[in-house]
């Protein structure tokens, strides 16, 4: 199953209006125009989409679930286990880079669940901004049952560190490049959560996509 | 100017505009004598001389009289430009600055009796713009004329200069070519007739003003792409330097980050007078630059436009040409709470006065 990251990429052109003027009577007055740009997020560049790799599970259940823990140095460890889910290798956790020499932030995004504590069902599926990975991607077969991405982390920092923190999982991630650094990249891990809605029980063979994004600032 | 006296005399009046010889190529040319000489005298001067055969007087216009070019700086009063006739220690007074040097005029006279001497004089005129005649005129008057003495040849070498006036009444002169005809006229005894002759040539002095000059942008002002954040209480600033470098400096919670380079504005003045002091007159007042796509975006201040021309003046280069690079201060402003700029293209405009 591979899971793509989105990602936000705004990059500013300069203009630059050439203008000329003429005077007379021994003097010349103009009128020229200055400019910013002003790029209030910085582009995210994906150096590795996230790749949940191959994964078994069968079945899922309104009143348990499973999930994996991928993080962001690209471990894959267990994680509930009510539910059957496993990892059968392949996976890769998402990497990004930005081109900056300042500070800045990383936001991933913000749903959490403590799995843990799950009693019900649709306690994922609920989840403000949850990532759905589904077979076919979005126009795939709905009543298929569904991977879920919750509790975004932020680490492997290249040519930079984490800042501030710790931070907890789906916040927002300060990042400091190193000095002389041009651009810092990271790694960005995800939990994969079994299906809770009840409805959908049945995990077929096949591709499982989604999307999620990422974005920095200053 | 030299004029000979011109008494009762027997004169012979020839035209040689553009340089013709009207007519006198011989003895039997002599057409305009004057009334109350014997025509037998004439078959005397024949018969006994009849191997003196001269071409007729021409004048030629090696080169034209061009008082060169000029910038006008003000005709609150009169200001003069005097060229002589060897255009060089030519002098200004008043509110003229030269831009490009012009020639003296130069003729060369043949066919004039040899050494004889030759006196010339003009009549004072005026040139206007285009030579249409329409005000405001230059005035030229004060004739610089070289001493004519003919050659065994009966050649001889004109040099010519002169003066220049304004009005002095304010009135403006066009940036234009001026032009203005006057007619030489060359004084000198004619053995053949036993009198004083009369040669005339027609003549068009020249002169251009230039007050303005092109001032281009070759590049603009920019402050490159920026993160910014304002707040209420503090403002965050980046000071461009005109030769390219920049500081940041940030207060509080209000933010600028440069993602890339400012640059400094590029300026280019042409058509100036060569190795002259221009003054270079910022803005004063602070410019806006405002988000014309989101309209409730907070402004940024500029402020503290400054030159890379030293207190204000710098000097053309001997082609007339002058670069100028501008800088300023950009800061956040100040809102009613924190807020982070809305990303897209905040513009303004400055102005700037350069004049002699």
């Amino acid at each position: 199953m591979n899971k793509n990251v989105a990602m936000i990429r705004k990059i500013g052109g300069l203009g630059l209006a050439g203008a000329m003027a003429f005077g007379s009577a021994g003097a010349t007055a103009a009128d020229f125009g200055v400019s910013a740009q002003v790029q209030n997020t910085l582009a995210v560049t994906v150096v590795q989409p996230m790749a949940l790799g191959s994964i078994f599970a069968a079945s899922a259940s309104s009143g348990l679930i499973g999930s994996l823990v991928l993080e962001p140095t690209g471990g894959m460890v267990a994680g509930e286990t009510g539910v059957v889910i496993k990892s059968l290798g392949g996976q890769a956790a998402a990497r990004g880079s930005v081109a900056t020499d300042q500070n800045f932030t990383v936001n991933v995004p913000t749903a959490t669940i403590v799995t843990s504590t799950h009693t019900g069902p649709n306690e994922v599926t609920a989840v403000a901004d949850i990532v759905e990975v589904r077979i076919g991607g979005a126009a795939g077969d709905p009543n298929v049952a569904r991977l879920y991405l919750a509790n975004f982390t932020v680490g492997d920092v290249t040519d930079g560190a984490i800042t501030g923190g710790p931070y907890a999982a789906g916040a927002a991630v300060t990042l400091d490049p190193a000095f002389g650094a041009t651009a810092v990249a990271f790694g960005i891990g995800a939990e994969v959560i079994t299906d809770d809605s009840g409805t959908r029980t049945g995990y077929e063979a096949g591709t499982y996509e989604g999307t999620f994004t990422v974005t920095a600032e200053f | 100017m030299k004029l000979a006296p011109m008494k009762e005399r027997l004169r012979l009046l020839l035209n040689s505009d553009a340089g013709a010889p009207a007519r006198g190529t011989t003895m039997s040319g002599m057409t305009s004598v004057r009334k109350g000489v014997p025509l037998w005298c004439l078959f005397f001067v024949g018969l006994f001389f009849p191997v003196l055969v001269y071409s007729a007087p021409e004048i030629e216009e090696a080169v034209p009289l061009n008082f060169g070019t000029f910038a006008i700086t003000g005709n609150n009063s009169v200001s003069t430009f005097t060229y002589p006739r060897t255009g060089r220690n030519f002098s200004i007074a008043g509110n003229l600055v030269l831009i490009a040097e012009g020639t003296p005029g130069r003729f060369l006279l043949s066919g004039f009796p040899p050494n004889v001497t030759i006196d010339v004089e003009a009549d004072d005129t005026t040139l206007t713009a285009g030579g249409t005649g329409i005000p405001e005129p230059l005035s030229v008057s004060n004739y610089d004329f070289s001493d004519l003495f003919s050659n065994d040849s009966g050649e001889v070498e004109l040099q010519m200069g002169g003066t220049f006036s304004t009005s002095g009444n304010t009135g403006d002169y066009e940036d234009a070519p001026y032009s203005g005809g006057t007619q030489l006229r060359f004084h000198y005894w004619e053995p053949q007739v036993s009198d004083y002759v009369t040669v005339t040539k027609n003549i068009t002095l020249a002169a251009e003003v230039r007050s303005g000059f092109q001032l281009e942008e070759a590049q603009s002002l920019s402050f490159g792409s920026l993160f910014a954040r304002a707040t209420p209480g503090d403002q965050a600033s980046l000071t461009l330097f005109p030769g390219g470098g920049f500081e940041l400096v940030n207060s509080g919670d209000a933010r600028l980050v440069s993602l890339t380079d400012p640059r400094p504005a590029v300026l280019v003045v042409q058509g100036a007078a060569p190795n002259r002091q221009l003054s270079v007159v910022l803005q004063a007042g602070n410019v806006l630059l405002e988000n014309k796509s989101v309209t409730t975006a907070p402004h940024f201040i500029l402020s503290d436009l400054t030159s890379s021309a030293d207190n204000g003046s710098d000097r053309t280069d001997s082609e007339g040409t002058l670069e100028i690079r501008v800088g300023g201060k950009l800061t956040t402003e100040q809102t009613p709470g924190t807020v982070v700029y809305p990303s897209g293209t905040y513009e303004g405009v400055y102005s700037i006065t350069i004049e002699y």
